[in-house]
């Protein structure tokens, strides 16, 4: 088994983002089901409900909890690496379109580019260290 | 009283239907707890629509996902008879809901749905001691569709 460490700064991010993405899979297993046609293709549940295993698992290591201060996490690389880069690149894209797309004449918008930036920051550079970890 | 049930071929389909059906209403369970304040506060309210969704994915992986020509199947009360209970309350009382609403032409469709889901749930309703004779849900819904059908 190989361990990454994740830093605190985050691990606060992840956790939001992985609650995110399990909102996202429940989404998706209830469209399937509101087909009505669950029992002709349930092949379609596949994805979301192995996402969804994914997410709680990954959540499971980290802690689903926001604790009044992170720590950092190690967690077992192999097992989380493809669900954790997956679930940070997609939260990347967000703070990126944050970043960009605030209305600067709205209040509070230069304090949320401010804070899409530096979580985009963050991510980008866990993102590195897991692009270049082997597990 | 026996430790596992059969599911008829008749009620079999519906039954699945009706696991299909509450597999949404978990996720959806599970989408209001995600979309409240404090999720990551309280994660403990994730605990109950988890462990629905879990349930019923296990009757599913029991009873085959996949609507099919199969024949009865007999399943574990112990492991599954909550999510059978459930289910077959749930598919009952959406069978009674187009009973009602049926068109001439589809009342001896609907009639028959209605007959086979009281029918097996009669016989969970013996099978299956943790499931309460006393339930006046239970109890008014199999009122309701015996009178539908008399």
């Amino acid at each position: 088994m190989s361990n990454i460490s994740i830093p605190a700064d985050a691990v606060r991010i992840l956790r939001n983002a992985v609650h995110t993405e399990i909102g996202q899979d429940a989404y998706e297993i209830q469209s399937v089901s509101e087909t009505g046609q669950g029992d002709a293709n349930p092949e379609q549940y596949a994805g979301p409900l192995k996402r969804f295993d994914a997410h709680r698992a990954l959540l499971d290591a980290i802690g689903w909890r926001k604790p009044d201060s992170d720590e950092p996490v190690q967690i077992d690389a192999e097992r989380h690496r493809a669900v954790l880069v997956s679930t940070l690149e997609r939260r990347l894209a967000v703070e990126r379109d944050l970043a960009h797309e605030s209305d600067p004449s709205l209040k509070g918008a230069d304090r949320q580019r401010q804070t899409a930036e530096g979580y985009a920051r963050t991510i980008e550079g866990f993102l590195r260290t897991l692009y270049g970890h082997t597990s | 009283v026996s430790d596992t049930i059969t599911i008829p071929s008749d009620a079999l389909p519906f039954v699945r239907m009706g696991a299909h059906d509450l597999i949404g209403d978990a996720a959806e369970a599970i989408s209001t707890v995600n979309d409240a304040v404090g999720r990551e506060d309280h994660p403990e309210r994730y605990q109950a629509p988890f462990a629905w969704l879990a349930r019923v994915r296990a009757l599913l992986d029991a009873i085959g996902w996949r609507a099919s020509e199969t024949a009865e199947v007999t399943v574990s009360l112990v492991d599954h008879g909550t999510a059978l209970c459930e289910t077959v309350d749930n598919m009952l009382s959406i069978s009674i809901n187009a009973l009602q609403e049926a068109k001439a032409s589809e009342r001896e469709k609907a009639e028959r749905r209605v007959r086979v889901l009281l029918d097996f749930g009669s016989v969970l309703d013996g099978a299956y001691v943790l499931r309460s004779r006393n339930d006046p849900r239970v109890r008014a819904l199999h009122k309701s569709a015996a009178e539908l059908l008399s």
